[in-house]
């Protein structure tokens, strides 16, 4: 099948076994793949995509509602989570199950690596190529081809603007953001496609691009193993699924570099199932645990109106905090809402007159993900200690935005918690402070679970993404950031992958002497 | 009783429907006048959970099915009532809804958590709730001003 530029063999439609040999087999098409893929491909190199998930191309995303694009795009249909060990909340985790992977499902924001993350890895764990210079090309390139943008002020929700003004009663500074869009409109409703196709995910950018280039995309292609002998990759198989997800016919792709981008829940577990094991293989795993609150103001606010993120805040970045606007649709609000019954019923109807902003926190890698029944791992996270205070801080620096704003009430993202009227209500709940557990969390970037390390003993992968273990498999997504980096994850996986790619096409001869 | 949907024979079994549909019903305030038995809302928000069950690993599956079979027997677990959840009255569903929100055991909120988010969402992402709310679809204003 064929649209926006896209070429995409449906494995669901394949009633034969696929044999196919490339240059570069890459498994998954999200940020980290469709980069990969495309550069590997502008260099002329044969390119193979294979993605688990269906394709859903952009005309269908105004057609679907949230729940139906879970179903269709998102990992475990958007129940996937992270199981909190110890004090530590319950965690969703949203990743994407599709042709564009996580990229479909973004807000658009994009933020490169901070200085002072880039400084710790080439000082402190000796990634001497992943310092500020040395990256500053490769963003450059990413943010040119996604078309990164500042958000309009005119772009802000009501929501965001009265945020704003509590922010500014404060002394907190909010900065304008960056998204790969172009056109927006303000539907509110990025992470569940956008309907105007103005969010340059990877879908609608780089693999359109990989295409041109001659790149061929498979959907619905489970791989199962990397084949690995004399210590080379030497391509991938598995199986097709059905359109009901069912293992199919198998596939084989034989391959003289694989590029391994399933995102930190996946990569780590087609490491194990091919051999390239290690003990930071599925391991020190962040999630930047986010949070939003709301609020209930005496005007109509009408959220809905604008962008669905257009505003941050850095100001707290000493303390690990990150501030960031948030906007999603109706009914997604609308499961946050306390109460219930009539009492629910009655709050979500206070809509019209909500406020929401919202937060995330640069944690400590203390998540594991766990090979379990089926094909879906078993993710745990232990909150650190450090990031406890944290991420309740966060919490109430947003609260007390909202009372400074003029909030008559604010729904804190504390399970059991009802609305507060007043900041000595907030004062009182955090003078006893809630179990961690209690805690609504979500997490849109899961990173580090084949970090990069700069010796065999430190990650799974070194500073050109090949694996330590096995020659001419590279890792290509956000599993090889060594450290949480405490803001949106999407360029930076985009742009580390640009550089990864670029290191193949120039070490070209080599790896494919290596391979034959 | 909720009848299981010849259309949708996938994860359910017909006492799961019953308890899905009764949860609904307790959680988002559907109208007593409309029982379970008889409301086409209730029955489409089951079919739609039965979809969307459908969808997820066999492991997932597995864990939301054994939390709906707690739900169903936490009247007995909690000394509330010899009934089932499905055979409370509503206003004994909403209380024991309440309390469990209220718990501070995970064991608790957690399940409640977990089908009030995905049972709320399905029903306001209906076209007639979402107009209830104000909301206008995707005609939007704001971005007008840029023009």
């Amino acid at each position: 099948m064929e649209a926006a530029g896209l070429r995409v063999v449906r494995g669901r439609d394949q009633r034969a076994p696929l044999r196919a040999s490339a240059d570069v087999v890459v498994v998954g098409s999200g940020a980290g793949g469709a980069v990969a893929a495309a550069e590997l491909a502008r260099a002329g190199r044969s390119v193979i995509v294979l993605e688990e998930g269906d394709w859903v191309g952009p005309a269908e995303y105004s057609r679907l509602k949230p729940t139906d694009m879970m179903r269709r795009c998102w990992r475990e249909a958007g129940l996937s989570a992270a199981f909190g060990l110890g004090d530590t909340p319950f965690i969703s985790v949203l990743q994407g199950r599709c042709v564009g992977g996580s990229s479909v499902l973004t807000g658009g924001v994009c933020f490169r690596i901070p200085d002072e993350v880039l400084h710790e890895w080439d000082r402190e764990l000796g990634l001497h190529s992943m310092a500020v210079d040395s990256l500053d090309r490769h963003f450059g390139a990413v943010e040119q081809t996604v078309h990164v943008e500042t958000v309009p002020t005119a772009m802000r929700s009501r929501s965001t603007e009265l945020f704003a003004a509590g922010a500014a009663k404060l002394g907190i500074e909010l900065k304008s953001l960056r998204r790969n869009t172009s056109g927006c409109r303000g539907v509110g409703r990025c992470n569940f496609g956008c309907p105007h196709g103005a969010k340059l995910s990877v879908d609608v950018s780089f693999l359109p691009r990989a295409c041109a280039h001659g790149a061929t995309i498979v959907s619905d292609a489970l791989a199962h193993r990397v084949d690995v002998c004399g210590g080379v990759a030497r391509g991938v198989r598995g199986r097709l699924l059905d359109e009901r997800g069912a293992p199919g016919v198998p596939f084989e792709v034989r391959a003289k570099v694989v590029v391994v981008a399933c995102g930190s829940l996946h990569t780590p577990l087609l490491l194990r199932a091919s051999g390239v094991d290690s003990p930071h293989v599925g391991r020190h795993m962040t999630l930047h645990p986010g949070f939003r609150v709301g609020a209930i103001f005496d005007e109509e606010v009408n959220g809905w109106d604008g962008a669905m993120q257009s505003v941050y805040s850095d100001a707290f970045a000493a303390e690990g905090i990150t501030l960031i606007s948030v906007y999603p649709p109706p009914s997604v609000l609308s499961a946050a809402f306390p109460g219930v019954g009539v009492h629910h019923r009655e709050n979500v109807h206070k809509m019209p007159r909500l406020g929401v902003f919202g937060g995330m926190i640069h944690d400590d890698g203390g998540g594991r993900v766990h090979r379990w029944i089926g094909r879906e791992p078993l993710v745990t996270y232990r909150l650190a200690p450090r990031d406890r205070p944290r991420l309740l801080r966060g919490i109430e620096i947003v609260a007390r935005m909202a009372f400074a704003a003029g909030a008559r009430e604010v729904a804190m993202p504390i399970f059991g918690v009802g609305m507060l009227t007043s900041e000595r209500e907030l004062d009182e709940l955090l003078a006893h402070p809630p179990q961690m557990q209690r805690i609504e969390c979500t997490a849109y970037h899961p990173l580090g679970t084949a970090r990069m390390g700069a010796t065999e003993r430190s990650g799974v992968v070194r500073e050109t993404g090949e694996a330590w273990k096995a020659d001419n498999l590279f890792v290509c997504d956000g599993s090889v950031l060594p450290t949480s980096i405490g803001v949106n994850s999407q360029l930076a996986i985009m742009s580390v992958s640009h550089k990864i790619a670029t290191g193949i096409a120039d070490d070209w001869t080599r790896l494919a002497r290596r391979a034959a | 009783m909720l009848a299981p949907a010849k259309m949708h024979p996938k994860t359910l079994a017909a006492r799961h429907r019953r308890v899905v549909g009764a949860l609904a019903q307790a959680l988002l305030a559907i109208p007593e006048a409309e029982a379970p038995a008889e409301s086409q809302a209730l029955v489409a928000i089951t079919d739609r959970f039965d979809d969307h069950l459908a969808a997820v690993s066999k492991a997932l599956r597995a864990m939301l099915l054994v939390s709906l079979e707690w739900i169903r027997w936490l009247p007995l677990v909690l000394l509330v009532s010899w009934r089932t959840f499905d055979e409370l009255p509503a206003g004994g569903r909403t209380a024991l809804l309440e309390r469990m929100e209220r718990s501070r055991s995970p064991l608790l909120f957690l399940p409640l958590v977990a089908y009030k988010t995905l049972l709320s969402m399905m029903h306001y992402e209906s076209g007639s709730e979402l107009h209830a709310l104000g909301y206008p679809g995707d005609e939007r204003a704001r971005w007008k001003r840029l023009a």
